[in-house]
């Protein structure tokens, strides 16, 4: 994927749940590592393409989780 | 005296042989001139002469290296030049995959780290040459797993997905692999024996 997004969740747990929230309605994404930009600390983050971004996050708040997004380029 | 060695074309290990044998044919006071016209050979020489106390000048013009050594009589520190033949020591990696969950402890945790290590193989810098899906691993390549993208995603960089035959037909999963080939022990067995390190997954 180029040019994704990587939705923080918080907690393993809640990236599983909006994993499964975005597959079931039919929106494509990946468990990745959280990216060493963003922390050094082991966790998960949600990897979708940047044009289901809002997508995301509406399925997300509308189960009641506040991701936070970053972009992610390359090259 | 000046000796010259001219490796010219020539690649490790041979430029080392020509080399040692220039320094155990030489008197105290000569001088080794080495012409290299490849970087990897170029390291290689310069770090077995410095090995063995005889740092080189370096010099570099039109794509050829000029090595110059001031040769001091008496046994190498370091005789096996052939050693410092860098490319026969880099080989790749191969990841062994054990199982559709990764860890001990907890499944449902174990599927997510097998999503999320999956998925980041193809950043690891050198890639693996190979990726070993055996027992409930196999399943990652079939219809329903997540992973089958990133899995061909690795094929298509050149990394094999080896999925066991054994496996595959255990678990009755022949039609519905995705990715990968399937294959034996024989095969798996000289991957893994061949593997520069197997990261077990």
């Amino acid at each position: 994927m180029n040019n994704t997004c990587i939705a923080l969740l918080g907690s393993t747990r809640a990236t599983m749940a909006c994993e499964e929230l975005c597959l079931a309605a039919g929106v494509q994404c990946a468990i990745v590592p959280v990216p060493r930009e963003i922390t050094a600390e082991c966790g998960v983050a949600l990897e979708a393409a940047r044009a289901d971004q809002s997508r995301i996050q509406s399925l997300c708040e509308n189960a009641g989780f506040a991701p936070q997004f970053f972009h992610r380029y390359e090259s | 005296m000046e000796r010259l060695v001219d490796a010219r074309g020539m690649l490790c290990p041979k430029p080392l042989i020509l080399t040692k044998k220039a320094l155990m044919s030489a008197d105290q006071g000569d001088t080794l001139k080495i012409l290299i016209d490849n970087e990897t050979s170029k390291n290689n020489v310069a770090r077995f002469l410095a090995d063995n106390m005889l740092p080189p000048i370096i010099s570099e013009a039109n794509g050829v290296f000029t090595l110059f050594a001031a040769v001091k009589k008496g046994s190498l520190a370091q005789p096996d030049a052939e050693s410092y033949c860098a490319v026969s020591s880099v080989k790749p990696p191969v990841v062994l995959v054990s199982g559709n969950t990764i860890g001990k402890g907890s499944d449902e945790l174990g599927a997510v780290l097998a999503k999320g290590f999956i998925n980041t193989i193809k950043e690891v810098s050198p890639l693996p040459q190979a990726v070993i899906l055996i027992n409930s691993g196999v399943l990652l390549a079939c219809e329903g797993s997540s992973l089958i993208e990133p899995l061909k995603e690795l094929e298509a960089k050149g990394v094999k997905v080896l999925c066991c035959g054994t496996c595959v037909d255990f678990f009755n999963k022949k039609n519905a692999l995705r990715t990968g080939v399937i294959s034996n022990a024989y095969d798996i067995l000289t991957l893994l024996s061949q593997a520069g390190h197997v990261i077990p997954l």
